[in-house]
């Protein structure tokens, strides 16, 4: 078992928000119940119709994405999506998306008493209308204030989702924290863009979009080690993870659970794979996780296989 | 249970027919057994040292027997060209089939009219062939044109060819055909699949002649099973996933 703030999960494996949907379409393919948590995709007050195609564009190792978080909003997902993922036993975690601090509020307040909801997870890397568009998740006071709002209305688990968008990743990570958040999970994608040569125009139709994959790895890795140095909070770190190794490094840089996204979409099996490949890994070097989690941190290296 | 598997197939054949045109045929067992006619499977396709292709590639399935599925493919790009590559033996990660099979939208018959432009063809033939209804098939040109018998054998009689250069069959655009079909002919469905320009034109004609028209969408895809909403297609209000509430759709169903 795997304690986040309360959460508990059996393995650290964690679907990431937008790339599992809600559950119907991977039920077909991987039993939920093997997961250590079922992140649902980016829910709002209101259906959101989503950007214009073209949404995806593929780069060395990645992709761009701007989907516009198009969802069928709160109502829908209570009525259609959480009766069917009541089925199942894994912690269903909620991520929710707005475009003010009152949303996020009033999403925290109508999921509130709900049952079969184990925790929220708050994107934070929306645009804020109210402030000429620019992301809650740049600026260290809106990230509190938008959690302050969520904690308000949420006893439950509350988990903040960091943007990389930033200079100082530990600043907003530590704003999150002082707004309530119980654990951070990190990172959504990098602001990236591809252009077709052959017309000089932005493959994406919205021009930029957010990058995932194995490209940004590195970087997500290094936001995890980062936040684990210098902040006391539960980590879930996230972004290009392809193989149990991937969930290794994560853990050894400070996160006590992972979110496997992108990978999702080319081999949805991955997921249980990596269940199997990490626990086979844990038992044949006799660990339990929490002397994985963070030694890089603390400099414990050890001798592994 | 399961409509779609991801599953380990193997290669049985993978050549070229037509310059830049490839018949590849795959031993996989539960897709299938599982496929019908209008569903399309989701490749992972070899990468580069550059991990692209990173995501899937989509492509229709023409034709299942017990074991096995076909597909054709154009080159078109690195993808495609990767999958050229592969040889009898080699394994190719599948899932499959995805889709509304076309029979779920309109159940083919001999007065279901199908329109199928360049490669096209692969999503209808098999919808054609049990139909008893009648094929229009289009290309630029004769060499772009898919006659394996796999592809349009037991239609020779239904199907009508057109290509662009007039290099083999009737010259010009596939749906220069259809007035003059629809004017005489009592079709109450028309199947589609092609070039958007094409599809639009089927739709204008189709409904001036008040007939049901359905269109096979292609799309650039990630997931294909309708979770990350990659495959966007403009409906009346918001947006229709090609992947999973297609790829075929009434034609007032979508904005083209």
């Amino acid at each position: 078992m795997i304690n986040l703030a309360g959460l508990e999960l059996k393995n650290p494996i964690m679907t990431a928000s937008g790339t599992a949907g809600y559950g119907r379409e991977l039920a077909n393919l991987v039993d939920l119940d093997s997961l250590g948590a079922f992140v649902v995709k980016g829910t709002s007050l209101e259906p959101w119709v989503g950007n214009p195609p073209i949404r995806v564009a593929e780069t060395a190792s990645g992709m761009l994405n701007s989907i516009g978080l198009q969802n069928p909003g709160v109502g829908h997902f209570i009525s259609y999506d959480l009766p069917f993922l009541r089925q199942f036993s894994v912690p269903v975690i909620v991520n929710i998306v707005g475009r003010s601090v009152d949303e996020y509020a009033l999403l925290a307040k109508r999921l509130k008493d709900m049952e079969g909801i184990a925790a929220l997870e708050v994107n934070v890397s929306c645009p804020n209308v109210k402030e000429g568009g620019l992301s809650f998740g740049q600026d260290p006071l809106l990230v509190k204030e938008v959690t302050e709002a969520v904690r308000e209305n949420w006893d439950k688990p509350l988990i903040v989702k960091l943007s990389p968008n930033v200079t100082n990743i530990v600043e907003i990570g530590r704003a999150a924290k002082e707004g309530g958040a119980d654990v951070l999970s990190l990172i959504n994608t990098l602001r990236g863009m591809a252009i077709d040569t052959n017309s000089g125009r932005p493959v994406l139709a919205q021009g930029i979009g957010g990058l995932s994959g194995p490209a940004i790895k590195p970087v997500a890795l290094r936001m995890v080690f980062e936040l684990a140095s210098e902040l006391d909070i539960p980590l879930i770190g996230m972004g290009g993870i392809q193989s149990y190794r991937d969930v290794l490094e994560f853990m050894m840089a400070g996160a006590s659970a992972v979110a496997i996204g992108t990978a999702v979409l080319r081999t949805p099996g991955m997921l249980i794979e990596l269940v199997r490949e990490l626990e086979y890994w844990r038992l044949s070097n006799g660990v339990a996780w929490e002397d994985i989690i963070g030694l890089t941190v603390r400099g414990e290296y050890g001798e592994f296989r | 249970m399961a409509g779609y598997v991801e599953e380990e197939a193997r290669v049985l054949v993978n050549i070229e027919i037509n310059p830049g045109i490839y018949h590849l045929k795959i031993e996989a067992k539960e897709i299938a057994k599982k496929w019908q006619p209008g569903q399309f499977v989701n490749l992972l396709l070899p990468a580069g040292m550059d991990g692209i292709p990173f995501l899937r590639r989509p492509f229709s399935i023409f034709m299942a027997s017990k074991t096995e599925i076909g597909i054709v493919y154009r080159v078109v790009g690195r993808g495609t060209d990767n999958l050229t590559q592969l040889v009898k033996g080699d394994s190719l990660n599948c899932l499959g089939p995805l889709g509304v099979p076309i029979k779920r939208k309109i159940e083919p018959s001999a007065t279901t009219l199908f329109v199928a432009g360049g490669m096209g063809i692969a999503s209808i033939a098999a919808s054609a062939i049990y139909s008893g209804g009648m094929l229009l098939y289009g290309a630029r040109t004769e060499s772009e044109l898919i006659l394996l018998p796999e592809v349009t054998g037991g239609l020779a009689e239904r199907m009508l060819i057109s290509t662009e250069d007039g290099s083999f069959g009737t010259k010009g655009l596939v749906t220069d055909l259809l007035p003059a079909i629809l004017a005489v002919e009592d079709y109450t469905g028309i199947v589609a699949c092609g070039p958007r320009g094409m599809l639009k034109r089927v739709k204008e004609i189709g409904e001036r002649y008040n007939r049901s028209v359905y269109l096979v969408i292609e799309e650039r895809m990630a997931c294909g099973i309708g979770t990350c909403l990659a495959c966007a297609i403009k409906a009346p209000e918001g947006y229709l996933r090609v992947c999973k509430d297609g790829p075929i759709f009434l034609a007032q169903e979508i904005v083209l």
